[in-house]
């Protein structure tokens, strides 16, 4: 080693040290070691009750809970929306032994969701309101007949459409596919860019809601075994239709709720959306100077007979290592029927609660005029008694997936929707059994 | 003619590692806007002030936290590593105790076992400690460095000549006052080396931080710009609070670089040559 | 004696016991974990139940077209980037060598700097000036580097730029330390300075060229930041893209501990195989 070399670097090396020790010295002094991260009891002797959920407002609700009594304190971590991150998140905190008192999950996600077996049954708990939901969601909640979640809300699904267009051009609001195909030609017909509606390729959920209504669900439980049906004739059916309408060029197939999607709803591109409940929220937010051209109506019908699905919906279910769990019962029972949320909720979106009672304060409450023609809550009641049975299965969510990933070459002719959802099937039925769950194939009843 | 060709290559280089940052630097001057429509390495119309009061202000002021982090993570993380690492390093060069052999042997198996590989059994056993998602969780096992122990090792083999050890036996002075006083002053170039690296190692590791925590408030930095990154498809408004991020987090590291020059250039090149 | 013996001990007692908490348990926890599964049974809603499966994930690891594709791809990624980048890196670092460079110093600043840059943030800003409407990369190039094909070559950029100028600095100093007598002795046989660099400069700086190597070859399989980075930005990048992906998909998005440790333990196998070989190639080359 060259000495020279060496001296002359030592010294400045030293500062260089000192600066490095000087830095981190410093952040601690800032805010002590590690201080003030996770808060454990609440300073005035409430019980704390950790909930993770990505649901719209859920900062304002907890607000009015947490004032409005003196025994239970909520804490809120807003984690990423379940698809999107937020149910591998909860997922992984149930096997780290960290998972916070209350999870959000959607109806959809709650049997995969319950493979890991970190959800509290809560049968007995609620028993008393079962009456007062609505049984789409009440059933959703209890896959197997035992209680699992808390419902929040429903979110059936309807056809939102430019009323001022349709009766512009003489369009008659469809009420069976047959109609909606009439009328997906008269629209194009009036303006060659604009489509009557878009079907969101990416999206399986979006998918599901739409096989729902045809009345063969893609699970259900048969004793003690699942039967898996994704490939029944009613969502054979519908990928039928659906490839024959993107075949025909009379739908688009871009994704809902994205900037592009809010630019064609903008320019007049997209006369419909075929969409849940949740969606009049939406249309206020991206396209609040749409006011006075959509109206809402029932979902198209197969042969006249009123039926729809849903989209979504969302449920809480409390972590079987909460310590609090009885304190974390007493928030949701609050949340899912105190007419008081909903009176916080209409302030910034439109809530269509699961429980009833909650439901007809919400009609009351919602003012907006952003909708022609009859009254949405009206539309949106009549749709959530028309959800028929359905069950979600244990690899739902994996199935959204294939699904998006299948109908990704379903625009290019590689593969039609009837073939994709038949590769769904197969893929689903190979993955339960894989995993040791007891699967009969087709929709034994 | 051959001094021009070879400065114009150089030069050419030179703007191809340069050019990213300016970008970094005119952008973080644009509004949301004006990133579509302004030339990429153009300034906006001076933005920067309220890009980066919307970035302290986002989620509750979460940036800070993360700064204070990555302080921590790699500030402290390297400090302490580098010291750990070199009084291991002496002591298998220097000093004979049972299972040495072993213990190198171990190391340099460490060196080559992937990190990527380590985060599943390291999270799975931070569960089930219950330290899953807090500071410790991240911060202990970047703190091990076996590459940092080999370095040590040959550098108390170059640096610390036996005869200054004895001397300072004979002086009377224990093993644990010889090293802090005699052996450690004459290794201080390896140790800033050794620190360069862990900093760097620490400050780059994405995937630990991702998987250990979920609390924002425990987030370095890269790892809280990255999931606000993952939002900008669905909320086009986190661009410009990413890249003002970005720049904040850039900008005093490449400080720090130009500052501490003569100090990277020769420990990155003893640390690699040897 | 006894004395140093106790002095040894206390001097890497933190060592160690980092290295047996943090390393050494950890990977043999990973091999346990990658013989047993989780099974659910009937509905499953009652959990899952450990079983041993032997080598049963190795296999299903093994089979599966995602974690074959996901090998190819970092390995066609190493062919690529490796190469470009330590040629490049020596490329540069003899013109700075050669006697007619000014302003050295600024030079090889200017080629490090990206090392300064975090690699979630240097992804990032290459994210954006690849995106089309933001960055002028898409119409510059006449391809679109977030598209299925300009993926790879677009990863492959963003390594490269990150860790050029570092390698730069290495070979640099290596050149540097090239004995200044040869180096004449060369000149005075009429050997033009092109010439003395290939026979005798690229020559001498090998053994640290193969160390570089070694590290750029372990990295690459580790390949992870960047892409997750990508993701954001494209579909091009699916969740099983690299070895590394595939353990984070299958351990923290589907919980397939079982599967993930498998993985683990044939990437950790694959990298250590690999740098053994290397180095073994290089020392016995040298020689």
């Amino acid at each position: 080693m060259d000495p020279t070399m060496g001296e002359k670097t030592v010294l400045s090396r030293r500062t260089a040290l000192r600066a490095g020790a000087a830095l981190a010295a410093g952040a601690l002094l800032a805010d002590g070691l590690l201080g003030g991260c996770a808060t454990s009891a609440a300073a005035d002797g409430r019980t704390v009750v950790r909930i993770w959920s990505w649901l719209t407002g859920m900062d304002s609700y907890i607000a009015a809970f947490n004032a409005a009594q003196r025994h239970v304190h909520v804490e809120l971590s807003v984690i990423s929306s379940g698809l999107k991150g937020g149910y591998a998140q909860e997922v992984n905190a149930i096997k780290a032994h960290n998972a916070p008192d209350i999870m959000h999950v959607e109806y959809q996600a709650l049997p995969q969701l319950l493979l890991s077996g970190g959800f509290r049954e809560i049968t007995a708990d609620l028993a008393d309101l079962g009456p007062g939901y609505t049984p789409a969601a009440w059933r959703a909640v209890r896959p197997d007949g035992r209680t699992w979640a808390v419902p929040m809300d429903v979110a059936p699904m309807v056809f939102y459409y430019r009323k001022d267009l349709f009766d512009a051009h003489g369009i008659p609001v469809p009420v069976t596919w047959q109609d909606f195909r009439a009328a997906a030609e008269a629209v194009r017909a009036a303006d060659p860019t604009a489509r009557i509606t878009t079907f969101p390729l990416n999206d399986g959920s979006f998918f599901a809601g739409m096989c729902w209504q045809a009345g063969d669900p893609w699970w259900r439980i048969d004793h003690d075994a699942w039967a898996v049906d994704i490939s029944g004739p009613g969502t054979v059916r519908t990928a039928e239709q659906w490839q024959r309408f993107i075949a025909d060029d009379l739908v688009a197939t871009d994704p809902t709720g994205d900037q592009g999607w809010i630019a064609s709803i903008h320019n007049g591109r997209l006369w419909g959306l075929l969409g849940a409940s949740w969606n009049v929220g939406t249309f206020a937010k991206s396209v609040p100077n749409d006011t006075g051209r959509w109206a809402v109506a029932t979902m198209p019908t197969w042969d006249g007979r009123p039926a729809n699905g849903m989209q979504g919906g969302s449920a809480f279910a409390i972590s079987k290592q909460s310590r609090v769990a009885e304190a974390a019962l007493t928030f949701l029972r609050w949340l899912s029927t105190d007419p008081a949320v909903v009176r916080v909720g209409s302030a910034f979106t439109a809530p269509f609660p699961a429980f009833d009672a909650s439901r007809a304060v919400a009609r009351d409450v919602y003012a907006s005029k952003f909708f022609l023609g009859p009254p949405v809550y009206q539309v949106l009641d009549e749709a959530a008694r028309r959800v028929p049975d359905w069950t979600w299965g244990p690899t739902a969510l994996g199935s959204f997936s294939v699904v998006a990933d299948t109908f990704s070459d379903v625009r290019s002719g590689h593969t039609t929707m009837p073939d994709a959802v038949r590769a769904v099937q197969a893929r689903a039925v190979a993955d339960m059994r894989g995993r040791g769950l007891s699967v009969v194939e087709g929709g034994a009843r | 003619m051959r001094k021009a060709s070879v400065h114009l290559v150089l030069l050419l280089a030179a703007l191809y590692s340069v050019l990213p940052l300016v970008w970094l630097v005119t952008s973080a001057t644009k509004s949301l806007g004006e990133f579509s429509t302004t030339s990429a390495f153009a300034f906006g119309h001076w933005n920067l002030g309220a890009n980066v009061s919307a970035l302290f202000d986002q989620d509750g002021g979460v940036f800070l936290w993360w700064i204070r982090n990555s302080l921590l993570y790699a500030g402290l993380g390297a400090v302490l590593g580098s010291l750990i690492c070199t009084a291991a390093g002496y002591a298998i060069a220097k000093l004979s105790f049972p299972g040495r052999r072993l213990l190198f042997a171990l190391t340099l198996a460490g060196v080559l076992v992937p990190t990527t590989a380590l985060a599943l059994p390291l999270y799975l056993l931070a569960a089930q400690l219950h330290v899953v998602d807090t500071f410790w969780a991240v911060f202990l096992p970047l703190l091990t460095n076996p590459f940092g122990v080999y370095l040590a090792r040959v550098y108390a083999d170059a640096a610390v000549p036996g005869e200054v050890l004895e001397a300072s036996r004979m002086d009377g002075a224990g093993e644990l006052r010889t090293f802090f006083t005699v052996a450690l002053p004459m290794m201080r170039p390896g140790l800033v080396t050794v620190l360069l690296f862990q900093f760097v190692g620490i400050w780059n590791n994405v995937f630990l931080p991702l998987v250990m925590l979920t609390d924002p408030r425990l987030f370095p930095m890269s790892l809280g710009l990255f999931q606000w990154s993952t939002r900008v498809t669905q909320f086009p408004q986190y661009t410009p609070l990413v890249v003002t991020g970005s720049l904040l987090a850039v900008l005093p590291l490449v400080i720090a670089f130009i500052v501490l020059q003569r100090q990277w250039r020769s420990g990155l090149a003893t640390g690699a040559v040897k | 004696m006894r004395r140093r013996r106790g002095a040894g001990f206390t001097l890497v007692l933190p060592f160690a016991v980092l290295l047996v908490l943090t390393v050494l348990v950890p990977v043999l926890y990973t091999v346990y974990l990658s013989l047993f599964t989780d099974r659910l049974s009937g509905l499953g809603f009652d959990g899952p139940r450990q079983v041993f499966v032997g080598m049963g994930n190795y296999l299903s690891v093994l089979v599966d077209r995602a974690f074959g594709q996901s090998v190819l791809t970092v390995a066609l990624y190493a062919l690529v980037q490796v190469p470009v980048m330590l040629v490049l890196a020596l490329v540069l670092a003899l013109l700075l060598d050669s006697a007619v460079v000014r302003l050295r110093q600024v030079w090889t600043l200017a080629l490090f700097l990206p090392y300064a840059v975090p690699v979630v943030i240097g992804g990032l800003i290459w994210a954006y000036l690849y995106s089309p409407g933001v960055g002028p990369l898409a119409s510059l190039l006449g391809f679109d580097p977030l598209s299925g094909r300009g993926i790879l070559p677009a990863v492959v950029n963003i390594a490269t730029w990150q860790w050029v100028g570092y390698n730069v600095v290495i070979f640099y100093t290596a050149l540097r330390a090239v004995p200044k007598e040869i180096l004449e002795a060369a000149r005075a046989d009429g050997a033009g300075p092109v010439r003395t660099a290939l026979t005798i400069k690229v020559p001498l700086v090998r053994p640290t060229a193969f160390v570089a190597l070694v590290f750029t070859v372990i990295g690459s399989l580790q390949l992870f930041t960047e892409p997750l980075v990508l993701r954001s930005f494209t579909g091009a990048v699916t969740s099983t893209w690299t070895p590394s992906l595939y353990v984070y998909e299958s351990a923290f998005i589907t919980n397939d501990y079982g599967r993930a440790a498998a993985a683990s333990v044939l990437l950790a196998v694959v990298s250590a195989v690999l740098s053994a070989l290397v180095m073994r190639l290089s020392t016995r080359r040298y020689r």
